[in-house]
């Protein structure tokens, strides 16, 4: 059994710096939301655009894009790397190695998503956040967009640079869990990134600038599933950082298996990326082997999404059982469902659970070719960025704006609320969402305006308008609490405060196998699979390419 | 709880039943919705 570990006082300076992170992140989730509901009021005949029309903000597609790139890509991505950065800074007990390399990252994330937002903004980007050539953005759509990961880039590379300097002040010594796991999830990104850098570089912003007269479309798709599947588990990561390594804490246990937590993150290295073809079994271009393969490794995926959910119950119910609980199930009654940091992760489990039954049921080949491009889809993705990590990084800013800010959560039991309300919204909002999929209704359309509706349709769109509702309650009441707490003059008494929660493992780490805390063999495995999986395919794609599809400007 | 329900057990004697049962009946729950997915598509007949 451990001691528990010393406290590491993060100085004002950093705690600034990872605050600004969640500024930018808040901030966008806040913006971005009120257009996801309006969606959804769309879709069951209550079109609330018109509203908006004085603003320049009435057209659905334009919103739609908001929508995406504020949440799916702004909201996580400034989030996430707010919280590593403090997570390597607490986990590691030292500051950044180069502290300016960050904020150069940082800054570069910022001026990315000014350029970006523009664009948006005036109506010259209504693409969607997955922006599929031919539809044709601004030039500075697409290259905010590669600033913002670029920044994100540079971030990762602090880490990297902190972490070597850590190594050689402590030889022999096994990484702390959250450390390892923060920078496998930075080189995850890194790695998977780099699809969708040279979709922009080569093709997309080559187009927009007028240098080439067109695209090529299933090179485009495929170049952005390459980093598109792997984003999910960048976004997932992180929330799974805090369930293995600070959950068991707050819930009052401990890690049931340090060794379990590595190897499921080495194993979502592994196998998150070379699976991207899954998301084009209905593109021509890719021959059925290749989609056969990547079905195959879809399913290796789950092994390490199962592990997860092995090693987390477990921690739980150990921590239930210390305070009490009872019964093959019981024990679940046990745990602190009235913290709010506690009850947000719990649920966005629960939740994460039919986002994960979803998401192995349409990684097969006859499910998927009747649900592709239908509601389905997004109905699956809010289970997993809009409710595993959203919710979680509820429970986590529950925690950690109280800690950066020395200041109280405003509300805790309304905190509690705004759990209960995402987790009663999404459960809503994504049953429809995945019933109208398996009825055959278009994602992304403006369904609204559609003439095809059949009635059969309406109470699954009025139920998903009902979920949007109060979605938007929950999310909302979520913001007024983060400023709240954020912004109040209220500070916590001497002697009060929030520690940063790391959960001690029930072995001690440092008998963790070696092999489990080297990068080395990891990543030359990820490269193999990666150029086996993919390397024909883009050879085939690349020596066929035909830059000859012309831009289409929504 | 009070403190008089702290399990005295040393930890490594936990073994964690309730979440084998909970993984059970995720797998379960799997099973059943993917089956009746198949379902819902077989009973609407071939389509070409």
């Amino acid at each position: 059994m451990l001691t528990q570990q010393s406290v590491y006082e993060v100085s004002k300076k950093d705690r600034r710096f990872v605050g600004a992170h969640l500024l930018v992140a808040i901030g966008a989730l806040s913006v971005g939301s009120l257009f996801g509901p309006l969606q959804a009021f769309e879709w069951s005949g209550l079109d609330l655009y018109g509203l908006l029309e004085p603003l320049g903000l009435g057209d659905y597609y334009k919103g739609l894009t908001i929508h995406g790139v504020l949440n799916a890509l702004v909201w996580t991505t400034f989030f996430i790397t707010g919280f590593l950065t403090l997570v390597m800074i607490v986990g590691l007990k030292r500051p950044l190695r180069y502290p300016t390399l960050n904020r150069v990252g940082f800054y570069t994330m910022v001026v990315g998503l000014v350029m970006a937002a523009i664009p948006i903004l005036a109506g010259a980007a209504s693409v969607l956040y997955t922006f599929y050539p031919p539809l044709a953005a601004s030039w500075a759509f697409y290259l905010g967009l590669t600033l913002v990961v670029v920044g994100s880039w540079i971030e990762g590379y602090g880490f990297y640079l902190t972490m070597a300097e850590w190594r050689r002040e402590n030889p022999g010594t096994r990484s702390p869990f959250i450390v390892l796991a923060a920078l496998i999830t930075m080189v995850m990104w890194q790695f998977a990134a780099l699809g969708i850098a040279v979709e922009i570089l080569t093709m997309l912003l080559p187009a927009a600038l007028g240098i080439i007269d067109g695209t090529d479309p299933e090179l485009g798709r495929t170049l952005f599933w390459f980093t598109g599947h792997p984003l999910v588990y960048f976004w997932l990561l992180p929330a799974y950082i805090s369930w293995y390594g600070m959950l068991p804490k707050q819930a009052g246990g401990k890690l049931f298996s340090d060794t379990l937590a590595r190897l499921a993150f080495w194993l979502f290295l592994l196998l998150s990326i070379p699976v991207g073809f899954h998301h084009q079994f209905a593109d021509p271009g890719v021959p059925v082997g290749w989609k056969y393969i990547h079905s195959i490794l879809t399913y290796g995926v789950a092994f390490p999404s199962l592990l997860t959910l092995f090693t987390v119950v477990a921690s739980l119910e150990y921590a239930a059982r210390k305070r009490g609980g009872r019964g093959l199930l019981g024990w679940i009654r046990a745990l602190p469902w009235g913290n709010p940091v506690v009850s947000a992760q719990l649920l966005a489990g629960i939740l994460f659970m039919f986002g994960g039954i979803g998401g192995i049921t349409n990684a097969s080949y006859s499910v998927n070719l009747v649900i592709h491009n239908t509601a389905w889809v997004p109905g699956h993705f809010h289970l997993t960025v809009a409710s595993a990590t959203t919710l979680s990084f509820f429970g986590i800013s529950y925690w950690l704006i109280p800690y950066l800010t020395g200041k109280p959560l405003w509300k805790p039991k309304w905190a509690s609320v705004v759990n209960w309300s995402w987790f009663v919204g999404m459960m809503i909002f994504s049953n429809a969402m995945h019933v109208l999929g398996l009825l055959g209704a278009p994602r992304r359309t403006e369904l609204g305006k559609a003439p095809y509706v059949p009635d059969e349709w309406s109470g699954h769109l009025f139920r998903m308008s009902l979920g949007g509702a109060i979605l938007l309650v929950g999310v909302t009441l979520f913001v007024v609490i983060a400023a709240r707490t954020a912004f109040q003059k209220r500070r916590f008494a001497a002697g009060e405060g929030v520690e940063f929660p790391i959960a001690v493992s029930m072995r001690d780490p440092q008998l963790t196998p070696l092999w489990l805390d080297r990068f080395r063999p990891w990543l030359i495995a990820t490269a193999v699979l990666v150029v086996v999986a993919y390397g024909p395919q883009l050879l085939d794609q690349f020596s066929n390419a035909s830059f000859n599809s012309p831009p289409i400007s929504p | 709880m009070s403190d008089s329900h702290v399990d005295p057990a040393p930890e490594e004697e936990f073994v964690p039943r309730g979440t084998i049962a909970v993984v059970a009946l995720f797998v379960a729950t799997l099973v059943l919705l993917w089956l009746s997915i198949y379902l819902i598509l077989i009973a609407r007949g071939v389509t070409i």
